[in-house]
């Protein structure tokens, strides 16, 4: 059997990777790998909630490189949740996305669905408190002709007199505001003292509350600490993955990223720019602050997050001798953080979407394809069109463009032309000859579906159903399809050519459109096969208006009318016509009749002009053709003799209260009646259900219309969905369309088993308060028209854009879809400009050590101050790169080790950072070898419950695992499983032991969750490194026995301490004296925050502390091959004997 | 003069004594071995060098890691110090199966894979000399060409040291594109191995003289055809 190909896939932020096979979706790739994402539709394209983002580039550190080339290609049904920015930044639908090739898939955080368990909370510890920034209040005396001493003066007197500051300096931007700050705290103004030497912020009035920030830069995740600055306690934290992981998960690869990638340093800088700035957003709003509050800030992060956060080449801290850019601590202006400076953006826009497609039913994208029109790129900008619908070059014509209602361009001058630019699409291509659509694949064949009309609903409706592969019959009464768009609008205004076209287009997709067949029942079509139907019949039938004469031979109705004109019937239907109606069926009829030959036709309406439902310009064109009209006037009674109109009797009307329509509802004029001449009467008052041609078992609601779920459309019957008129009642046409699609997601979830309500697509937000400053006013192009003394017949009346002028209607656009994508696009103009706390203030940011040894190792120095303590002390900074300190008040040393991402569960195949389902505490019983263990957010055992939903192991498990295995005899203590054990968890997969520490049964990802041997070599190869940095650093200080040992770290409180000494993450120590304190970077860096002197002391320790290299020790290979044996090769652990097994 | 059994019981005992890392014991059979006249040659080839061929294939099925590889080593040395008088002094020199220049790339300290490689390779009989770590790249080519190596073996751990390699590579086909060159190291995989132009990648310090071998075989293929 041919082995399928598979290729390697990588999610990010999580890490989690493996070998996925060809032909895959990433969402089932997801699954496998245990990595979860959104999705509510049951993976069909239709909840749009998967979307993932598709990284460019070579990845040495995984050897791959990602493109998205190395997916299939993007399809239709994904493509329409997707703007063009989005298309172009690589996103896609997991759902959708088949495995090609290797690719790296970023899953943002909106597409996730268990949230990152950050364990970094700030831990109690006693700080002394002596800020850098304080506030001072002071009131002076108001400027006056005897006293006219200038502002800044004044305020230095003053703060000398009060509190004694003296050589102070202010911040420039700071003194640009000063003299309006004063004037608007009437004199008395607020100042924030950074060391005493410089003002950075100016407040009116007394102001008591100052914040500072501290933050840890971790290569895995960023912590933030929001302090009061006054009583020095933690107001709220806030955390996150390092936004930089997507680029390599330990700083090794992060560096080369910068090395192979063009613009590396900067993406990676900004990255973390922007992530510092989201701590800052979420400590702010958490605490109901505004960011400006914030006066102070600390950083700390290590070597290479350092240089990567201050914009300095890692290139050389990449490779021996590893020196940093500089060792100092540094005071950097908040508003001067990465590159470039910019104004601050307008925070009110919102929303995701541009006016005019949320303004769409049908949710056509109008700026998209104008942005393609205006390059001249019409055939794609047509395929964008198709995307939402069939009918480009129809509602090009017809539309009431709703969309132009929309459009924020019509706040300056006047809307775009988006309805005339869709038909210039679609001539265009009409001209040029469009080649043949070809059929789609039905992947559903096993689902046929049925639509009963073949209107806009309908035909919208098997556009979508067979462009998502379900075969589509399309049942049609008439002999020929299109519903009201052929029958009801007149040639001059739809030519049968362009509805013939955009019909065959959806034809030759593979849509079986079915004429003259009209279905009796829906019950018949699903004992014919199909699985669920669509009504669209449409309303036919002329309601009347009930008054007497109705009757009479010469009174038509529009409907019918139009209908025989539309079949090539051109009989006039009389001399003098009165037609009566507003809406678009009665201007169309009128036109229809002056064109048959009419002499006089008169448009008789019940309201005044504005209130008309007819599109206005179709008004106007009546109006030029010679078409009278008369408002306010409705008729009571139709007058013939020998079956011949002869009069109207008319009733005037006046305006009351608005109706339930908004508008205002006509009354009659007691006493007003006159007559009218008129030798026929069109009707055009409403269109009502020809009940009699309707399947019988479906109920109808209170109007006569067929009752309907105003979102899903579904009706009383099972399976059965209705739309367009024959729910609506006369509607447009683009609301026929939109109903169409959205029986289409309506019957596709009824189909796949989806919840029809839950799992529909959001809805598009609407982008405001677009900015229109220095938009220069340009009315929109005219339309052209053929005048009406050049109009013959049913000749179209409305013509084609010119290119030229196409392109430069679309220029007009305001493009106001750039201010969305949740502002997405500012944040990028935004990027690298600067730490958004108060612009003034500076962040301070810790010394480094040595070059693998950074400013996070100064925090947890200063935190825990070994150099005050007697007891020899080794402190163990557990992290993607492992950091130790010893010794004690006489002499301090440090040194690094590449531990590797093992511990944050990287390299580990199914180890995953802290997260709902990840397995964080393990007990395995040494005579039966079952495991106990326990999950993140749960507090039972996997025991206790059914399912307990594990997806992998977290840190601190992996911490627990080996000491586990250990201590119940299944590996030895080289680290080898014990071959010979009888235990079912322990099996052999592909020539490589492994032991189930969770089954399928237990988890949510349906596998195994295992250890296998190259995992426990892993763990080994960084215990070892930690043991041997422990082991030489007691050598060089000449020490036989720790005193004390500290354990910090991301997890480093949640560690458990018995797990780490067995392991022999460090040599033997009295169990008392070990500790694990949880992140002390990070508290080291709230300290500095809230305490200069300890700023000062970092300064002088970061110094002092001797850096050791481990590898120039010449026996460092033994030192560190015996470190890899549980817990040692050699060493003795006489504190640890109880929990040791015996030596056999 | 030991009997032929008595002669496959201390070869025996010596390739237990390495591939049970046990130094003492080494030592007292190599003793035992010039004791009892088995020849020095034999007694290394067949005896401690088996005995470490087989705990490389052990550290290859997984059952042995580096601890237990290095220690295996330290008894192989053991073993050859008592034996190496004995036989510098027969004057004979062993068959020399091929020659390697081997280096940690510059900007890398990371050794310990780099030492387990160069011991195989010298357990298994060939020439290999040793250019240590953080090693100038054009040291690799001046090497080569010095010692006309049929191998270069290429070491990193760290990927930003890796990214050196391709350079490397090209350094020295430009002077000499018959000789094959060998990548290793964490970082690496085949499939990098294979875009940085390198002929062959080994993922363990075992399958390493396999791969070398592997490789020479296909240059005198190569040859044989022309």
């Amino acid at each position: 059997m041919a082995e399928v190909e598979k290729f390697m896939v990588i999610f990010q932020p999580s890490g989690r990777r493996g070998y996925v096979e060809k032909g895959r979706t990433l969402k089932e790739a997801s699954v496998s790998l245990g990595v979860d994402i959104e999705g509510i539709c049951g993976e069909i394209a239709i909840c749009g909630k998967c979307k993932v983002r598709i990284e460019e580039g070579e990845f040495e550190k995984y050897g791959i490189k990602s493109s998205r080339d190395n997916l299939s290609p993007l399809g239709p049904a994904e493509k329409k949740f997707f703007n063009l920015t989005q298309e172009q930044e690589g996103y896609r639908l997991a759902c959708q996305a088949k495995v090609q090739g290797d690719v790296v898939v970023f899953v943002p955080e909106e597409s996730r669905l268990g949230k990152q368990v950050v364990r970094k909370a700030a831990t109690e510890r006693p700080i002394k408190l002596n800020p850098a920034v304080r506030k001072y209040s002071v009131t002076m005396q108001k400027a006056s002709l005897d006293d006219p001493l200038g502002d800044w003066e004044r305020l230095t007197q003053a703060l000398e007199e009060k509190h004694g500051l003296r050589n102070l300096t202010i911040d420039y931007q700071e003194l640009l505001k000063l003299q309006d700050t004063i004037r608007e705290g009437e004199w008395t103004i607020t100042v924030s003292v950074w060391n005493g030497r410089e003002v950075i912020k100016t407040e009116p009035g007394e102001v008591e509350k100052a914040y500072g920030l501290a933050v840890d830069v971790g290569s895995t995740t960023v912590a933030g600490y929001l302090c009061d600055l006054v009583t020095g306690k933690v107001v709220t934290t806030a955390s996150m993955m390092n936004p930089q992981v997507i680029y390599g998960e330990d700083v090794m690869s992060r560096i080369s990223y910068t090395m192979t990638n063009p613009d590396g340093l900067k993406i990676l800088n900004q990255a973390i720019i922007d992530g510092l700035n989201g701590i800052v957003e979420d400590v702010a709003s958490q605490a109901g602050i505004l960011r400006q509050d914030i006066v102070d800030m600390s950083i700390v992060g290590n070597t290479c997050m350092q240089h990567l956060f201050l914009n300095l080449n890692p290139y050389y801290i990449g490779r021996a001798p590893f020196p940093p850019a500089l060792h100092h601590s540094l005071d950097i202006k908040a508003r001067e953080w990465g590159l470039k400076i910019e104004k601050e953006v307008k925070k009110e826009i919102t929303g995701n979407s541009p006016p005019c497609q949320v303004g769409c039913p049908a949710g056509v994208n109008g700026q998209d394809f104008l942005y393609l029109t205006a390059q001249g790129k019409y055939v794609e900008a047509l395929e964008l069109v198709r995307l939402a619908i069939p009918f480009a070059g129809v509602l090009g014509r017809v539309c009431t463009h709703p969309c132009e209602q929309e459009c924020e361009r019509g706040k300056v001058d006047q809307p775009l032309s988006l309805r005339s630019m869709h038909r210039f699409l679609a001539d265009h291509e009409l001209a040029k000859g469009r080649s043949k659509a070809a059929p789609v694949e039905l992947v559903k064949k096993e689902k046929p579906v049925a639509v009963i009309g073949s209107g806009p609903a309908g035909l919208t409706c098997a556009y979508e159903l067979i462009r998502r592969g379900y075969p589509v019959t399309v049942f049609e009464a008439q002999p020929e399809a299109g519903g009201m768009l052929r029958y009801g609008i007149p040639d001059y205004r739809l030519p049968k050519k362009v509805l013939d076209e955009e019909i065959a287009f959806i034809a030759e997709l593979g849509v079986d459109i079915r004429t003259s067949t009209p279905v009796a029942d829906t019950s018949a079509l699903f004992k014919q096969g199909f699985k669920a139907v669509f009504v669209a019949a449409g309303a036919w039938k002329s309601p009347g208006m009930g008054i007497p004469g109705e009757e009479g031979h010469t009174v038509l109705h529009a409907i019918d009318f139009l209908k025989e004109v539309n079949r090539g019937n051109r009989a006039v239907p009389g001399k003098q016509v009165a037609v009566i109606g507003g809406g678009n069926a009665a201007v169309d009829a009128a036109r229809a009749a002056k064109r048959l030959g009419a002499s006089e036709v008169t448009i008789i309406y019940r309201r005044s002009p504005e209130e008309m439902p007819a599109i206005a310009t179709e008004v106007a064109e009546a109006e030029k053709e010679g078409i009278t009209f008369k408002f306010l006037a409705a008729p009571v009674a139709i007058g013939s003799s020998n079956g011949r109109v002869e009069n109207l009797k008319l009733v005037q009307m006046e305006l009351g209260e608005p109706d339930e329509s908004g508008r205002r509802r006509p009354l009659p004029v007691e006493g007003s009646e006159f007559d009218f001449i008129a030798d026929s009467v069109i009707l055009a008052v409403g269109q009502a259900l020809d009940t009699a041609k309707l399947p019988p078992d479906i109920a109808l609601n209170e109007s006569g219309y067929i009752a309907a779920d105003p979102v899903t459309l579904a009706t009383s019957t099972e399976g059965v969905f209705a739309g367009g008129d024959c729910v609506l009642g006369p509607a447009d046409a683009i609301g026929a369309v939109a109903h169409g699609q959205q029986a289409a997601i309506s019957m596709e979830l009824y189909l796949e088993g989806v919840d029809i309500v839950n799992g529909r697509p959001p809805a598009l937000s609407r982008v405001e308060n677009i900015p229109k400053e220095g938009v220069v006013a340009q009315s929109r192009v005219h339309t052209p028209v053929v005048e009406p003394p050049e109009r013959s017949g049913f000749g179209e009346v409305e013509l084609t854009l010119s290119d030229g002028d196409a392109k430069a209607e679309c220029k007009r656009c305001l493009n106001c879809g750039i201010y969305a994508q949740t502002g997405e696009e500012e944040v990028d103009r935004m990027r690298g400009t600067g730490i958004h706390i108060s612009p003034g203030a500076y962040v301070h940011v810790l010394p480094i050590e040595a070059g693998f040894v950074g400013s996070d190792n100064v925090g947890v120095l200063i935190a825990e101050e070994p150099y005050n303590q007697d007891k020899i002390e080794l402190i163990i900074d557990i992290g993607t790169n492992g950091e130790l300190i010893m010794g004690n008040r006489e002499r301090l040393i440090s040194s690094s080790c590449a531990t590797g991402p093992a511990f944050e569960g990287a390299e580990i195949k199914y180890g995953m950072r802290a997260a709902p389902g990840a397995i964080e505490k393990i007990v395995i019983d040494p005579v039966t070898k079952e495991v106990k263990f326990k999950v993140i957010d749960r507090d039972e055992w996997n025991t206790e419950v059914e399912n307990i939903g594990a997806k992998g192991m977290c840190g601190s498990a992996i911490i627990d695992v080996i000491p586990q295995l250990f201590r119940a005899g299944i590996i030895d203590r080289t680290g080898r499983f014990v071959k010979e054990l009888d235990s079912p968890r322990l099996r052999e997969t592909d020539g490589m032991a492994e032991f189930v520490i969770a089954w399928a049964r237990e988890t949510s990802i349906n596998q195994d969750v295992i250890v296998r041997q190259d995992d426990i070599r892993a763990i080994q190869l960084a215990k070892g490194a930690m043991y041997a940095g422990a082991k030489i650093m007691m050598r060089t200080l000449g020490v036989e026995q720790l005193d004390k040992v500290i354990l910090a770290g991301a997890f480093g409180s949640y560690i458990d301490k018995e797990s780490a000494a067995v392991l022999g993450l460090f040599p033997d120590c009295d169990m008392e004296f070990v500790y694990a304190v949880g992140n002390a970077a990070g508290d080291g860096a709230r300290m500095a925050l809230l305490n200069v002197d300890k700023r000062r002391e970092a300064d002088e320790m970061a110094r002092k502390v001797e850096y050791v290299e481990l590898t120039l020790a010449p026996d460092f290979d033994k030192v560190f091959a015996q470190g890899m044996w549980i817990p040692h090769m050699k060493d003795k652990f006489p504190h640890l004997e109880h929990l040791l097994p015996k030596k056999e | 003069m030991a009997s032929e059994e008595r002669t496959s019981e201390i070869l025996d005992k010596l390739r237990q004594a390495v591939y049970d890392f046990e130094e003492d014991d080494a030592v007292k059979w190599a003793k035992t071995a010039l004791e009892e006249g088995v020849d020095p040659f034999v007694a290394t080839l067949e005896g401690l060098a088996t005995g470490m061929i087989e705990a490389g294939e052990a550290y290859n099925r997984k059952e042995y890691f580096v601890p237990e590889l290095l220690m295996c080593a330290d008894a192989l040395y053991a073993g050859l110090d008592v034996l190496k008088p004995a036989i510098d002094a027969s004057g004979r020199t062993a068959e020399v199966k091929g020659s390697i220049v081997l280096g940690v790339v510059e900007g890398d300290v990371h050794d310990i894979g780099k030492n387990l490689v160069k011991m195989m390779f010298e357990v298994a009989g060939w020439t290999v000399y040793d250019l240590g770590k953080d090693v100038p790249l054009d040291k690799f080519v001046e090497e080569q060409l010095r010692t006309d190596s049929d191998v270069v073996g290429l070491s990193a751990l760290m990927t930003t040291s890796m990214l050196a390699m391709p350079e490397v590579i090209k350094r020295i086909r430009a002077k000499n594109p018959k000789v094959r060159i060998l990548l290793g190291g964490a970082p690496i995989n085949p499939e990098i191995a294979d875009k940085y132009g390198a002929d062959g990648y080994a993922k363990t310090a075992g399958t390493a003289v396999d791969e070398a071998i592997n490789l020479l075989k296909m240059l005198k293929e190569e040859e044989g055809r022309k």
